[in-house]
């Protein structure tokens, strides 16, 4: 017998999102706890064989060290020797399986969509509030456009990487956090964004 | 040893440390060919992913395995009791044959379920027939609503830590309690586990002759003579008729409970020589708290020894 009186539904990792008083809307907060993200680790001694492949099945170039690069279809974001972050816009639980079809052989792949959640950051201030509580120099001069850093944040290991800046021109963040430390995350960005944290 | 550990099965295993003693004890499930799930006790996981970091890199860099911690992936529910099996056929449906024949104990799956990846195993903590479901955790919530949906009707009830710590200890399961930092596997009974065939973290320190030593303490269960009278975790055992002194100091209790099956308060401890003293009664003291209970060295399985429940 299969009970069907019940559907299971997603819940965003960010459901105290809303809470969040972005003042004069200054600062950008996006929710993207829906897209796809795994961690892919390279087989010894194939690394060559995995950038050729990704580059021909996806169109993007495997990034050597910490950068962020974009394919359209998927980005990558070196998060350590020989591992990358993948990320897939509105591909939650399916991207391990499209990337294991791709690199079978080359690299393992460990679904992250939901042990990661991803929040986007923008505004003219945004790197006055980050700096409450980045311990990496975010300035233009030293965290370029495709850096990525892998970082503590209030005792919590994240990511983060720049995205090319808004049409406004403004800096553009995005923040892979913790699932289960997604709301703490919240409730740090809100007293930031109130210069408190 | 994991080279035999057939794909969609689980195996119960313990780390060693280097210096021989044990890090901690876990299960190991393999879903394919190349991929297995490794858990930990909760206080263990970031020295244990640590250890397996430190092995990969240092010790074998040539062999070539990745490593990643899925620990906020999944959303994991510890379903158990004797309807176990029924609440899930009701969950899962079609998704997958539970019967005991196709999912025996110690069995492992991941299939499809409502769209999503889905993982089952078959495990048992608390000695109950038992799983544990795991879904991507943005389903945790839903999930967790839909048993107790499903399980209207069939009693279900949420269980804590109180409840799993009382049943495990029935079982003689360990826990941070048992694996202190101070036990080896022959300490804890579980010399079986270690390979004789092979190499292995922690192999040539446990074979000290401080670690060989068979006065070293070793894991027992202990019963109240009178089932009435509490036992703590931390009392100290020593010889009937000795006085509460160092000197007569044999070991300890390291987790205590009133079993209500047993209608007992029972416990396991760590007692010099313990697998020989079945049978013996000693002193349970326990000066800081004002205990002084006479307690009878017992098997670490007080209940269901053969394992009827959990194999149903």
């Amino acid at each position: 017998m299969h009970n069907r009186d019940f559907v299971i539904a997603p819940q965003s990792a960010f459901t105290d999102l809303g809470d969040i008083d972005a003042g004069d809307r200054a600062v950008g907060v996006q929710d993207f706890d829906g897209v796809g993200l795994a961690n892919v680790q390279v087989h010894n001694g194939r690394e060559q064989q995995l950038a050729e492949r990704i580059n021909a099945r996806f169109n993007v170039a495997l990034p050597r060290g910490p950068r962020y690069t974009n394919g359209g279809r998927l980005a990558l974001a070196g998060i350590g020797p020989g591992s990358w972050l993948a990320i897939a816009p509105e591909r939650a639980n399916e991207l391990p399986r499209l990337l294991e079809s791709e690199i079978s052989g080359l690299a393992s792949v460990s679904d992250q969509s939901d042990g990661l959640a991803v929040l986007r950051l923008t505004g003219a201030p945004i790197r006055k509030v980050l700096t409450q509580f980045v311990a990496v120099d975010i300035h233009a001069r030293a965290f370029a456009v495709g850096d990525v850093a892998v970082t503590t944040v209030a005792y919590v290991g994240v990511t983060f990487w720049r995205l090319s800046d808004s049409r406004e021109g403004f800096p553009v963040f995005e923040f892979a956090v913790p699932r289960s430390f997604a709301s703490s995350f919240t409730r740090l960005l809100m007293k930031a964004i109130r210069g408190k944290a | 040893m994991l080279s035999t550990l057939a794909i969609g099965r689980v195996r119960y295993g313990v780390i060693l440390r280097e210096d021989g003693f044990v890090m901690d004890d876990g299960t190991c499930a393999r879903l394919s060919a190349g991929r297995y799930v490794l858990s930990t006790s909760t206080a263990h996981a970031i020295k244990v992913m640590q250890h397996l970091e430190h092995a990969r890199q240092v010790l074998w860099p040539q062999m070539n395995i990745q490593l990643a911690a899925v620990t906020d992936q999944w959303a994991q529910y510890a379903i158990a009791g004797p309807r176990s099996r029924e609440l899930l056929q009701r969950l899962l449906g079609e998704a997958i044959d539970l019967s005991n024949e196709a999912f025996p104990y110690l069995a492992c799956a991941a299939f499809i379920w409502q769209g999503v990846t889905a993982r089952l195993f078959r495990i048992s903590f608390s000695g109950e027939l038992a799983y544990e479901f795991a879904v991507p955790a943005r389903y945790g919530d839903s999930v967790i609503r839909a048993i107790a949906r499903v399980g209207e009707g069939l009693g279900v009830i949420p269980y804590g830590t109180e409840a799993l710590n009382v049943m495990r200890i029935e079982k003689g399961h360990l826990v941070t309690n048992e694996l202190n930092g101070t036990t080896t596997a022959a300490d804890l009974g579980l010399s079986r586990l270690m390979s004789s065939k092979k190499d292995f973290i922690g192999r040539v320190l446990s074979g000290r002759p401080g670690l060989t030593d068979l006065n070293r303490p070793t894991l027992i269960g202990v019963r109240s003579v009178n089932p009435e009278i509490r036992l703590q975790a931390g009392a100290h055992l020593l010889p009937l008729g000795t006085p509460a002194t160092a000197k007569h100091d044999q070991g300890y209790i390291t987790s205590a409970a009133f079993s209500p099956m047993l209608q007992s308060w029972i416990g396991l401890g760590l007692l010099t020589r313990g697998h020989e003293r079945l049978g013996e009664c000693m002193r349970a003291c326990d000066p800081a708290r004002g205990i002084d209970v006479e307690v009878e060295v017992v098997s670490t399985t007080f209940f269901d020894s053969e394992g009827a429940r959990l194999r149903s």
